[in-house]
């Protein structure tokens, strides 16, 4: 019958046929992937210094700062295997995802949208999937299994992340505290400053590019991952470098410290001092390598 | 003769067999007349008792296999179960004072039992101890293949707590869970060979500090 199809038919027309048949096929799935979702959204108005927790398996939780005192909080559900409960008691916000039955990954997939005052605090605790904070004043705490997560442009404020395997990018955060422990996700800080700096690995790399500003204490810190620092040639700092079995490299003009606080071995452990030494750098790594280069 | 004299001689009088009840002090006092009715009772109880409380060797045998199978037992204890006890013969001369040795013997082995029973707990929470000292010292002692075992169990028993909650992320706590050993085997070692490293001590702290971060996040946490 196919043959005889394709006999009767010029190949022009087979082609518009099976374009037509895809397109129906596409719309098809589309809408019953639609159809399936559900979306769900909560309102609610705070005073200053507000908390939101989110609690959620799977799925992409992005927070935005709101030009009010409401919080919005929109969720899309992949499935009714699952479902979404918030509830506020006073200045605390909780919103949680139920897995109402075991279930694919994808079906327990739930979306957040989260807006809110730009001084709350926000508590993000997630499975797998995507976390990003943008440019919040509040204290910023984020747990994740293996999900990476993204905080930009936090300011005065704590951002705080315990992470076990998913990467954690943190860029232009101003005076905040920041304390990140990652077991084997990558770690990332791009332009990052405060007056204490912390990040610790097990198994994950770090990258610190920026300039340690603020006079604060900066410590990084990893068992097997490597740590690499980019600074520019004004950063201020009282830097020093060790592996107890990694390599330590640097070709940053550095002056040596005259007093270092342990015994320097060539290729293992280095300390020097940029300018005035404002900021505390401590680079500490056990069996990973410590590079540190001028930008 | 008072109560005190009486109750010197007590012993004796039942060991010999003779009609304590003849007793002049007993004809004037009521309470050592009961304490004698009271020993004479379970002393007849005890010989009546006796047959069915004396187990065969087997019984002690099993026992004891018992108890060594669940690590209570040991290999040195049962002589002493056997020598304690008492053969069924000698029962009927020993009279009352059988009775009270059988009661010392069944005390004896409920004392030994639970206190055996105590000890891998007490064994247990002197290694975490010792542990914990290790850790606040920061000077780790040989590698104890038992603590080991132990961590490796409770990484087992986390992992399938992991497993429950989401499959998925299991493989990811199993592979993190061990980098985290690693991370403390190493740093262990590391200290061992110096003591005063202080930046090994560090690692050892930070190691300890990452591992009881994966329990934590593992255990507190629930996203059902």
């Amino acid at each position: 019958m196919f043959e005889h199809w394709k006999r009767q038919t010029s190949g022009r027309h087979r082609a518009t046929v099976c374009a037509m048949l895809l397109t129906a096929a596409t719309v098809l799935s589309v809408c019953i992937s639609l159809a399936a979702e559900t979306r769900k959204e909560f309102r609610y108005t705070v005073g200053p210094g507000a908390t939101v927790s989110i609690v959620n398996e799977n799925g992409t939780v992005i927070v935005r700062p709101s030009t009010s005192r409401q919080v919005s909080i929109a969720t899309i559900l992949q499935s009714p295997k699952v479902e979404v409960d918030s509830n506020q008691n006073g200045n605390r916000i909780t919103t949680r995802t139920h897995v109402l039955q075991k279930t694919t990954a994808d079906q327990t997939r739930v979306d957040y949208e989260v807006s809110l005052p730009q001084d709350a605090n926000v508590s993000v605790d997630s499975g797998t999937g995507q976390i990003r904070v943008e440019n919040m004043q509040g204290n910023v705490n984020v747990e994740a299994d293996d999900a990476n997560v993204d905080i930009t442009g936090a300011t005065i404020s704590v951002v705080q992340i315990q992470s076990v395997n998913g990467k954690v990018n943190i860029s232009n955060a101003k005076q905040s505290r920041v304390l990140v422990t990652s077991t084997g996700g990558n770690v990332q800080l791009t332009s990052v400053s405060g007056p204490k700096i912390s990040v610790k690995t097990t198994s994950g790399n770090i990258v610190f590019d920026g300039d340690f500003d603020g006079g604060g204490a900066y410590l990084l810190m990893s068992h097997s991952g490597d740590i690499d620092v980019r600074l520019p040639s004004n950063a201020s700092v009282d830097l020093s470098a060790r592996s107890v079995k990694g390599a330590v490299e640097t070709d940053f003009p550095f002056q040596k410290s005259p007093h270092p606080a342990f015994q320097i071995s060539e290729g293992r452990a280095f300390a020097g001092t940029s300018n005035s030494g404002a900021s505390s750098v401590e680079l500490r790594s056990f069996s990973g390598k410590i590079r540190v280069k001028k930008q | 003769m008072n109560c005190a004299e009486f109750h010197k001689l007590l012993p004796a009088m039942f060991e010999s067999g003779g009609a304590i009840e003849d007793q002049e002090h007993l004809a004037s006092c009521p309470n050592c007349t009961d304490l004698v009715n009271d020993l004479r009772y379970i002393a007849d109880q005890a010989k009546l008792l006796l047959p069915m409380h004396d187990p065969s060797p087997r019984v002690w045998n099993n026992i004891q296999a018992s108890l060594q199978k669940e690590g209570i037992g040991r290999a040195d204890r049962k002589p002493r179960l056997e020598r304690k006890s008492p053969k069924k013969k000698e029962w009927p001369t020993l009279g009352w004072a059988a009775g009270l040795a059988a009661s010392l013997l069944i005390g004896f082995a409920l004392l030994n039992y639970s206190r055996h029973q105590s000890e891998p707990q007490s064994q247990s929470q002197s290694e975490e101890l010792a542990s914990a000292n290790t850790q606040n010292s920061f000077v780790p002692q040989a590698p104890d293949t038992a603590v080991s075992e132990k961590s490796s169990d409770d990484d087992t028993q986390l992992l399938s707590e992991v497993e429950h909650r989401s499959p998925s992320l299991k493989s990811v706590y199993e592979h993190n869970l061990h980098n985290v050993n690693n991370y403390i085997s190493e740093a262990k070692d590391s200290v061992r060979l110096d003591p005063n490293d202080a930046e090994a001590r560090q690692h050892l702290r930070e190691a300890y500090a990452q591992k009881a971060m994966l329990y934590e996040m593992a255990t507190t946490r629930s996203l059902e």
